[in-house]
């Protein structure tokens, strides 16, 4: 019985167009436009070494610290932050002038001075590491001067390391375009809440001429109603996994280091997402185009409040604006673990938000349930 | 006889509307019992409640003797409804349709292979299986929408306007399907504000009216309720006024109507008002083209009972 039942909901389910547009199609749709949009951005923010010039004349070779540094950061490896021309005075102001250097270096009366044209941000990381420099060198000095010891127990070691001043360290390397995609798997695991809406209306009297004729048979409520939202919950999660795939294999987003805790948590979403339909379905006596306008017009507002419209900065700017909100909106509570997943060293907050999320679950499925418990109707 | 549904002071409002007013009915194993009434009459309502679908305000329902609860499972095993307003999936062809409700009652799939089949036979929908809902015509679709209330063979089916817009020849093959199925043994209720319907179907007929009953019976019980006997109609031209006014003085006669060349005269019973009419228009030299009688209608009996017609 439950078998029958299950395999013409998913039947039903599944040729649904405008349900599996929504569910479906949309998702995958937005997630093209976000590459088209966001794609170029990311590469454009990636890290490219600046060209710089620096005189070579002899009170820079003689000022062997400053020197040491500019080659080593000049070096290439994964530290390498300048390319450097080692050139005149006279070369090196035509190279800034012709703008094929951001700034030159050059040493006079053994004060190192930085020349530019303009300010931006290659002027200042170039500005930034002149001034740790003079930082460093100054309180190595005076450590040396003050307390000669330092040299014997390495602490002088320490502080001369401690710079890494432009570096790429994680493993996964996190891009913000990342944001917009884990919204979007995020909302996808939400927009079940159409499937939970078209399934409960087939049970309950008040809401179709089926949900009557299901009323009326000798089947129990529970049963009727667990069938089909187990056929809605293989569909969505069918979905996922093919937008995940469609995400790493075609769309190139680097998800996929903690594919199973993703999995996971995107599936206690899907799962709470169809039970946010059926709490919709039930809980309001509208038509069943208002049913679906508020759902979608609240999982749209629950996606821009976790940050897909707009820029990273808009989320955070609601989550310190709105903090009850944001621990309560399902689409946030999935994006936050996600993102947990990607860019921190520990699981906690992972496993903060999967524990969030499933109560957010088990919330909607007790007031869907005392919803549908109701034996008879007053009208339908 | 056995009383498979026993409804007693039944009352049911809609907010403060009584829609259902202290109703009383009973319908006996084997037969084909009418709800008959206008659009807003209670007769869904009544049906719903029967069915525990609606709650109501007061009032007792049995049905196999079982008082009928939401929970009732086994009470609702026996039952087939066929709603005012089509219920099947869109997504599903005629077959998986009735496929689909018949799996909620029978689990064995021979079985329920057999009775799908069966129950296509009985709508006449062979030839549109494959069909989708929005490929078939109104009739068809009404049809399936039967097909899917009755595949199981239940004991006791509702059928709440069945026939609501559809084509004769779609009415006939309702009609003629149900009295197969009250023929293999089926209990029917059949509402309708068609009166030929419920003539040529019910063995006992409730005729409602703003949720109250205002009788009950065989339809020659019911027609026995009202003054109307006969109605005899006579095509004639420039019939005479003083004519009309002897007429209006003969026996029987409750009243006298003409309009457009058409003269209605309506009779008290008795079984020689056809011959007497033809014989005063003989007598006073009335030509007349066209002359027919008819016995009275549940329409009549409606009219007379409540002063509107059935279809108002």
């Amino acid at each position: 019985m439950f078998y029958h039942l299950f395999i013409y909901k998913l039947k039903i389910l599944l040729r649904k167009k405008t349900l599996l547009f929504w569910t479906f199609l949309f998702p995958f749709i937005l997630g093209l436009f976000f590459k088209l949009a966001l794609g170029n951005i990311g590469a454009a923010f990636e890290f490219e070494p600046i060209n710089i010039a620096v005189v070579n004349n002899e009170e820079y070779k003689l000022d062997t610290n400053l020197n040491s540094i500019i080659t080593s950061l000049s070096s290439d490896d994964k530290n390498k932050i300048f390319n450097t021309k080692y050139v005149n005075e006279e070369e090196a102001i035509t190279l800034l002038d012709d703008k094929k250097v951001a700034a030159y270096i050059i040493i006079k009366d053994k004060n190192p001075e930085l020349r530019v044209k303009s300010s931006g941000i290659q002027e200042t990381i170039i500005k930034y590491v002149l001034d740790q420099y003079y930082q460093t060198n100054d309180t190595v000095n005076n450590m040396i001067k003050f307390n000669p010891e330092v040299v014997k127990n390495g602490i002088l070691n320490l502080v001369a390391k401690q710079n890494n001043y432009v570096l790429d360290d994680s493993n996964e390397k996190i891009d913000f375009t990342l944001n917009y995609f884990l919204t979007l798997i995020a909302m996808t695991c939400l927009y079940g809440g159409l499937i939970g809406l078209e399934v409960i209306k087939d049970y309950e009297a008040n809401l179709s001429p089926n949900g009557a004729r299901s009323c009326v048979s000798p089947i129990h409520k529970i049963k009727l109603l667990s069938s089909g939202l187990l056929a809605g919950f293989v569909i969505q999660i069918v979905i996922l996994i093919l937008l995940i795939a469609f995400l790493i294999v075609v769309f190139d987003v680097n998800i996929n280091n903690h594919l199973p805790k993703l999995f996971l948590l995107s599936s206690v979403g899907c799962l709470a997402g169809t039970l946010l339909g059926t709490f919709v379905g039930v809980s309001n006596k509208k038509s069943e185009g208002f049913k679906i306008g508020l759902l979608i017009a609240v999982l749209m507002a629950c996606c821009f409040f976790s940050g897909m419209m707009g820029s990273p900065q808009v989320k955070t700017m609601f989550d310190e604006a709105l903090p009850l909100f944001a621990k309560i909106n399902p689409i946030n509570i999935i994006t936050d673990g996600l993102y947990a997943l990607f860019a921190y060293d520990t699981f906690d907050s992972y496993y903060n938000c999967l524990l969030r999320i499933g109560v957010f679950a088990i919330v909607m499925a007790i007031l869907t349930f005392i919803f549908v418990r109701r034996k008879n109707y007053d009208s339908i | 006889m056995e009383k498979i549904i026993e409804v007693e002071n039944l009352t049911k409002y809609y907010g403060k509307f009584k829609a259902v007013d202290d109703l009383n009915i009973y319908v006996e194993k084997g037969k084909i019992f009418g709800l008959l009434g206008p659009n807003g009459s209670g007769k869904s309502t009544t049906i719903n409640c029967i069915l525990s679908l609606l709650n109501y305000q007061d009032g007792k329902i049995k049905i196999f003797g079982e008082e009928m609860k939401p929970n009732s499972y086994n009470l609702k095993s026996k039952i087939g409804v066929v709603f005012q307003d089509v219920a099947v999936f869109e997504e599903l062809s005629v077959y998986d349709n009735i496929d689909y409700f018949c799996g909620l009652y029978i689990k064995d799939k021979k079985i329920r292979k057999k009775y799908v089949e069966d129950a296509i036979k009985l709508t006449g929908l062979e030839d549109f299986i494959k069909f989708r809902p929005k490929q078939l015509s109104g009739g068809l679709l009404r049809r399936l929408n039967i097909a899917c209330g009755i595949a199981h063979k239940p004991e006791l089916i509702f059928l709440d306007e069945p026939t609501v817009a559809v084509d004769p020849q779609s009415r006939n093959n309702i009609l003629e399907g149900i009295k197969k199925l009250n023929k293999d043994g089926a209990t029917i209720v059949y509402t309708t504000h068609y009166m030929e319907e419920v003539e040529q179907l019910c063995n006992r007929i409730a005729i409602l009216d703003k949720g109250k009953m205002i009788a009950v019976g065989t339809k020659e019980a019911l027609k026995e309720l009202i003054l109307v006997g006969e109605k005899i109609t006579v095509e004639t031209d420039n019939l005479d006024k003083k004519i009309i006014k002897k007429l209006k003085e003969q026996k029987n006669i409750i009243e006298v109507k003409y309009e457009d060349n058409i003269l209605n005269v309506t009779y008290e019973k008795g079984e020689e008002n056809l011959e007497e009419m033809i014989s005063f228009l003989k007598d006073n030299n009335v030509f007349y083209s066209k002359i027919f009688s008819e016995l009275p209608t549940l329409n009549d009996v409606f009219l007379e009972l409540t002063g509107k017609e059935l279809r108002d």
